[in-house]
């Protein structure tokens, strides 16, 4: 799905990158991935299941770095409330940590014709409070998501939808205005919490509050949500898939970092999700820190619109004065990876294999730390005696914060001056896509594992709404608007390709690094199968007794 | 033979050798401390070099207190970081005094509505908690050290305010001021050149304690982001950038706090001694 196709407005995604940022954390890493759980009647054979669960954890505790202000990630209070929703609330597809789409409550799928995809429902499903789980269900969840005045923020993701109907008890059949290669991601987790017909009818507007939790047929149901302080929750007896170690999680929400620390080495927390790469430092002592590519990208943005930007030698100057090895390795203490493209490699899933991917992420042209080469490159420019920009980052992204220092630092040497700002959030929210500042940073968290998601909305000149650095170039264009319609993946995987790799040689973009995200867990613990998208789903059903 | 003491220092005045130990080493960290203020960048241009390859390091290889993530030199930023905080919290000092004594000798001196309204104001910022205001308006403003500044000398006059009305309202009705008034002295003249010098040693001891607060304010907004920008040397929002260092380096977050309470200490003393000694001289 395009940017364009969401009208214009704030896209779910962007959204997420946004209070992602916010919470510093998103990078909850991968916070959305999900594991399928394995199946109760047929798909899945539950080979998957971990050795050791039957051995019964009791309670866990979690500390979490921001607070949740709504459960319902339809209404978006940042993305760690999915860390809390994908126990609850299920989806057609489910996502492995590898970030392979899998089946979910839906148990298979075809494709009759290039628009039109129909669903073959789970049987034996119930939610957590009994009512059996039917076709019913998923349209209403959809078409509560679609409905204007519920103002979902999920509505982007089925903006091509035509029409979805019941053409069975377990039957659902979607139908969509345009072929669209992505649309599986758009009923997996992350974009289709799938709840109760009832139950969304009777409680709209009020779902994810303290007083009307979350309904869902997943592993998990909430018992408590006190905003602001944690979420309590047990494991659904009703569930259909193996029942997890951990009886009871308790999600705390603990915003400072020493706090966290101190939570864990006094062993009030038994793990802290979500962690900062830079946060960890003194964790190992007291946990199992692991770190994950959470599939995110910082990078800078430039309004090739506008001058001094729209002179390509200003922006190949300023990619050879960004010391991206010293910011990941001083900065970032090494957890990240230096990025040379918007797309993470670990967001091409299925589209293409991860060699394809490195090899074809090989051949874009370099642009190593050259103050030299840089000046060279300032010389050629339209502004060779340098210039004065602005470079604002949130409060929430310190590390990023940082790196806009060490830039400016090598600016300073090439005669621009590079004042750094820090502002809020909310202030940094505004101002994406809003044209005031034409150099602006992109820290953005996918929320699927297609990597269109980054692509087609920010390199797309059609979408006017998110592409920021209104890059238009018509090759770009076409391998993009040929992807969107495509639903071979290897032929999508190519055309995707083409418009990244092409525009990673223009330079709209300075992609500084892909992020890694940490989670620390008691050494009672282990997460399986820890990967980009080991959050996005039923995390808590992979956690073990340690061996 | 007469002691050195009883020479050459006025009656009641503290003198050099009159100095108790812990004042007189106040009164060195408080010379060191104003010239890393006045000369820190100066002496130390390079202060804000980078190496962030090397990034954040322990004490060593040349860096008295290790080195920051983007391997800034602590001791140099620190030395250099004193500039924004002390001379932010003197401003904030002196410019509260000046509001006050102004103020504070007219509704003193003036009496009547003057007084009312004067007091009234007085009441009304002594009844906000000024750092959380100071942290709204910063914040509405969009931070900034000049910002922050100003807010907290607003917010901090009430105080000289309310002291200088009182000490003006003492003198006010002494036979020395009733005898300048009989002369026929304007009001002007009675006020600035007959009572304002004698309310000055309360006024001095008090802005060393407004000083030692607003180090502290000012610091604690920079922690907050909402003081110096990015990049500036300053003690409070060293100490929050490097929070997280407290395992890589763990100076690069003591120095600038072990700086803020050692200003804040120093100058709280200097203003108890001085106020003491000023107090001492009134009784004799």
């Amino acid at each position: 799905m395009s940017a364009s196709e969401t009208g214009g407005a704030l896209s779910r995604r962007r959204l997420l990158s946004l209070s992602a940022a916010g919470a510093g954390v998103l990078a909850a890493s991968g916070l959305l991935g999900a594991c399928a759980p394995q199946a109760a009647d047929q798909g899945d054979s539950g080979k998957g299941a971990a050795q050791g669960a039957d051995v019964p954890l009791g309670e866990l505790t979690f500390a979490l770095p921001s607070s949740i202000s709504s459960l319902d990630v339809g209404r978006e209070s940042g993305v760690l409330n999915y860390l809390v929703a994908t126990l609850v609330q299920e989806s057609l597809l489910s996502v492995t940590p590898a970030g392979d789409l899998k089946p979910g409550l839906a148990t298979s799928w075809k494709q009759p014709d290039a628009t039109t995809y129909v669903f073959t429902l789970r049987r034996g499903v119930v939610f957590s409070d009994g009512t059996p789980f039917t076709a019913a269900d998923v349209v209403a969840s959809i078409e509560e998501i679609r409905d204007p005045e519920n103002a979902s923020v999920l509505a982007y993701a089925f903006a091509g939808v035509k029409s979805v109907e019941a053409t069975g008890s377990h039957e659902v059949t979607v139908r969509l205005k345009a072929a669209d290669g992505a649309f599986l991601w758009s009923v997996a987790p992350g974009c289709l919490p799938i709840g109760g017909e009832k139950f969304l009818r009777a409680n709209r507007g009020k779902i994810g509050t303290e007083k009307t939790l979350l309904l869902g047929t997943g592993a998990y149901r909430i018992t408590e949500f006190a905003a602001d302080s944690h979420v309590l929750l047990e494991s659904n007896p009703r569930w259909w898939g193996e029942k997890p170690a951990a009886g009871k999680l308790k999600l705390s929400f603990v915003p400072d970092a020493g706090t966290r620390l101190v939570a864990m080495k006094s062993g009030e927390v038994d793990g802290a999700l979500a962690l900062a790469s830079d946060e960890t430092e003194g964790w190992g002592s007291a946990a199992e820190v692991g770190y994950t590519a959470d599939r995110s990208v910082v990078s800078l943005a430039f309004d090739t619109s506008k001058a001094p930007w729209n002179d390509p030698h200003v922006r190949r100057a300023v990619a050879c004065a960004a010391d991206r090895e010293g910011m990941v390795e001083g900065i970032l203490q090494g957890k990240a990876e230096i990025a040379n493209a918007l797309v993470s490699p670990a967001m091409w899933g299925d589209l293409m294999p991860a060699d394809e991917v490195r090899a074809a992420y090989a051949e874009i042209p370099e642009y190593a730390f050259d103050l030299d080469k840089a000046r060279a490159e300032l010389k050629k420019s339209k502004h060779a005696d340098g210039f004065t920009a602005e470079l604002h980052y949130p409060a929430s992204g310190p590390q990023v914060g940082k790196a806009a220092l060490a830039l400016a630092d090598s600016l300073k040497k090439l005669g621009i001056t590079l004042k750094v700002k820090e502002i809020t959030l909310e202030a940094w929210v505004n101002e994406l896509g809003s044209g005031k500042q034409p150099l602006q940073f992109l820290w953005y968290f996918p929320v699927t594992g297609d990597p269109a998601e980054l692509a087609d909305a920010y390199l797309n000149a059609a979408a006017t709404a998110t592409n920021i650095a209104h890059y238009d170039e018509p090759a770009v264009n076409k391998a993009l608007d040929g992807a969107k319609t495509d639903t071979d993946p290897a032929s999508r995987g190519r055309k995707l390709m083409t418009a990244v790799t092409t525009a990673a040689g223009d330079l709209p973009y300075l992609p500084l690094w892909w992020a890694q995200t940490a989670t620390a867990l008691s050494r009672d613990i282990v997460l399986q199968e820890p990967g980009p998208f080991a959050f996005v789903g039923p995390w808590a059903t992979r956690i073990r007794k340690a061996a | 033979m007469t002691s050195p003491r009883a020479l050459g220092r006025p009656r009641g005045l503290p003198g050099p050798s009159g100095l108790r130990p812990l004042t007189a080493l106040s009164v060195l960290v408080a010379f060191l401390l104003l010239a890393a203020s006045l000369f820190g960048q100066t002496l130390l241009p390079h202060w804000d070099a980078q190496d962030i390859t090397a990034g954040a390091r322990m004490p060593g290889g040349g860096h008295l207190l290790g080195t920051d993530e983007l391997g800034r030199d602590i001791a140099q930023m620190v030395i250099a970081g004193a500039r924004s905080t002390l001379t932010g919290a003197a401003l904030v000092a002196l410019g509260s005094m000046v509001i006050g004594n102004v103020l504070g000798l007219l509704a003193g001196y003036l009496g009547g509505w003057t007084d009312v309204l004067v007091r009234r104001w007085a009441d009304l910022l002594l009844a906000v908690p000024a750092l959380l205001v100071t942290l709204v308006v910063a914040g509405i403003g969009g931070g900034g050290w000049a910002l922050a500044v100003c807010a907290l000398i607003v917010l901090t006059s009430p105080s000289d305010i309310r002291l200088v009305r009182t000490a003006a309202l003492e003198q006010r009705h002494l036979p020395y001021v009733e005898a300048a008034e009989t002369l026929g002295l304007p009001g002007r003249t009675v006020m600035l050149r007959h009572i304002w010098p004698n309310t000055l040693p309360v006024v001095f001891a008090n802005t060393l304690l407004n000083f030692a607060g607003a180090v502290v304010s000012l610091s604690s907004l920079s922690f907050l982001g909402l003081g110096v920008p990015p990049g500036a040397p300053d003690w409070g929002r060293m100490l929050s950038e490097n929070r997280n260092l407290l395992w890589t380096n763990p100076s690069a977050a003591l120095a600038p706090a072990v700086l803020i309470v050692l200003s804040a200490v120093v100058l709280n003393l200097l203003g108890d001694r001085v106020l003491e000694a000023f107090s001492k001289r009134g009784k004799s």
